[in-house]
């Protein structure tokens, strides 16, 4: 099925391992390996600074990273900020922000990174979610509404629409989390029609080290100070740079940029169409073999969602779970995901086990995952 | 680990000794793992600093109750003193499982160790 896609994997060559981690970060495709191999061997140096061969062709490749970026999401360069993964994006936005507005609410459903920084900086509300991880949008009055796109446990997918709709009604600020969406779904900001949105490279097949910021409007303040990001500096004052620039400060992450300039292509060598049909196919699979075994995984068991699936072993703990997988050759994650809060809301206090798969695993890994599981399951009716 | 380890573990798990809460305890420890949230009270009854009764409680994985249960049938009769130099290979020992490697599991084996070592510095 998609065994070509999974050729482009040098790391699947090297070892026979089931990587059900993707949520985690994803594996990159040889593309992207040799793209900044090239870029390092023959033209590396700093951009925006020297007017030599290699600095030029540098500050080029950099842009033109950035001018992927935005048409790959149907935005404007200039609406571009890189950043060092979306943490940080989301952070440069919560400062951002901060003197002009003092409230703000998220969903229980957010991963640690779009839950702490807002907490930690605002007057502080959390939205509910219904069982099958649906934002309940029951909090009024707001100046900001930060929000994921895709949950990284249930794997649900919002309807960014409906929830829109509800901030646009409370003249609000809006912020989209796509860091769980961005490698399975087609993003057009125009479309969601949000304010900010943002995602990290590494979990789109691009190295670790860069994170994007799209913003519809530079209204931020500056988040980071230092070179780069400013236009003059005295010794009573300093004047910044334009937009994105004054977002950027000190050296950019330029290797890591060329690395999602290559991710991008290699994702619309295969278009999110194929992508989509791939991870259906592993999605009702996995949905059967859970339902087969009798283990109820969190969310709907139903295709409005990625394949992300969460869930518990009887009585055994979640850590014991990931490490009798591990040992057979199965990486799995547990814990609470970065995704306490929602564990916690959905009354799972341990924490649950997560299986994320992404286009480049197949049925024949899942058939093995199960073998697995099934046995896990008889060790767990063991134990009270 | 080997697949072969867990199947051994879940056997002591299914039964852990010293597990429970003995009445005559003169020595209550508790603590957290805060990475994971699992718990362990430990309850001794030690005499002239030597341990004649040691039981634990607690909401724990395979590892750090497996870890506890031969922990504490390990300690008794010796003295506390000897507490504050038992390493973790002592756990991997008594676990007959070398989890060096394995940052965020030493701290479930240890969990126990931990507790009594606070209590007995």
């Amino acid at each position: 099925m998609n065994s070509s896609i999974r050729e482009h994997f040098p790391i699947f060559k090297n070892n026979d391992f089931i990587y059900f981690v993707n949520a985690a970060t994803t594996q990159k495709p040889r593309l992207v390996i040799e793209k900044v191999k090239e870029f390092i061997e023959t033209t590396y140096a700093n951009v925006h600074r020297g007017s030599y061969k290699e600095a030029l062709e540098a500050t080029e490749r950099y842009e033109k990273a950035r001018e992927h970026v935005a048409k790959f999401i149907n935005a404007e360069p200039e609406q571009i900020v890189f950043t060092k993964n979306a943490t940080e994006s989301i952070n440069l936005v919560a400062y951002g922000l901060r003197k002009k507005y003092k409230k703000c609410a998220v969903s229980v459903a957010e991963h640690h990174s779009n839950f702490v920084p807002w907490q930690q900086l605002y007057d502080f509300s959390v939205l509910p979610i219904k069982e099958n991880g649906e934002i309940i949008t029951n909090v009024k009055n707001k100046d900001i509404y930060a929000f994921t796109h895709v949950s990284n446990v249930i794997g649900n997918i919002n309807n960014v629409k409906e929830i829109m709709d509800f901030v646009k009604e409370q003249k609000a600020i809006s912020l989209l989390d796509a860091s769980q969406s961005i490698n399975h779904i087609k993003i057009d900001v125009k479309k969601l029609d949000v304010d900010f949105l943002v995602f990290s490279g590494h979990k789109m097949m691009a190295f670790t080290g860069i994170g994007v910021l799209y913003m519809k409007e530079p209204i931020l303040d500056p988040f980071l100070f230092g070179g780069q990001m400013v236009s003059h500096v005295s010794e009573k004052i300093t004047t910044f740079g334009n937009h994105p620039r004054k977002y950027e400060a000190g050296t950019p992450p330029i290797i890591e940029a060329i690395s999602l300039d290559a991710a991008i292509t290699f994702i619309e060598s295969i278009g999110y169409e194929k992508m989509m049909e791939i991870e259906k196919k592993l999605t009702r699979k996995m949905i059967k073999g859970f339902e087969e075994l009798g283990i109820k995984i969190l969310g709907q068991e139903n295709e409005n969602r990625v394949p992300i699936f969460s869930f518990n072993v009887g009585n055994l703990h979640g850590h014991d779970v990931e490490a009798i997988f591990a040992s057979k050759n199965i990486a799995l994650r547990s814990g609470f995901h970065c995704a306490e809060p929602l564990h916690k809301f959905l009354g799972y206090e341990k924490g649950t086990v997560r299986a994320s798969l992404y286009i480049y695993n197949n049925e024949e890994e899942i058939e093995r995952f199960f073998e697995v599981l099934e046995k896990i399951k008889s060790m767990a009716e063991k134990v009270k | 680990m080997e697949f072969e380890d867990y199947e051994r573990l879940i056997s002591i798990y299914q039964k852990p000794k010293n597990k429970g809460r003995i009445e005559n305890a003169n020595v209550k420890i508790t603590k957290r793992n805060d990475q994971c949230g699992d718990d362990v009270t430990i309850y001794l009854l030690v005499e002239n600093d030597v341990i004649k009764e040691a039981s634990f409680e607690g909401n724990g994985c395979l590892i750090s109750t497996v870890s506890a249960s031969l922990l504490l049938d390990y300690l008794k009769g010796k003295n506390v003193k000897e507490i504050k130099n038992i390493e973790k290979d002592l756990i991997f020992s008594l676990i007959n499982i070398d989890l060096s490697r394995n940052i965020s599991r030493i701290k479930c084996a240890t969990l126990a160790l931990n507790a009594l070592k606070d209590h007995f510095k």
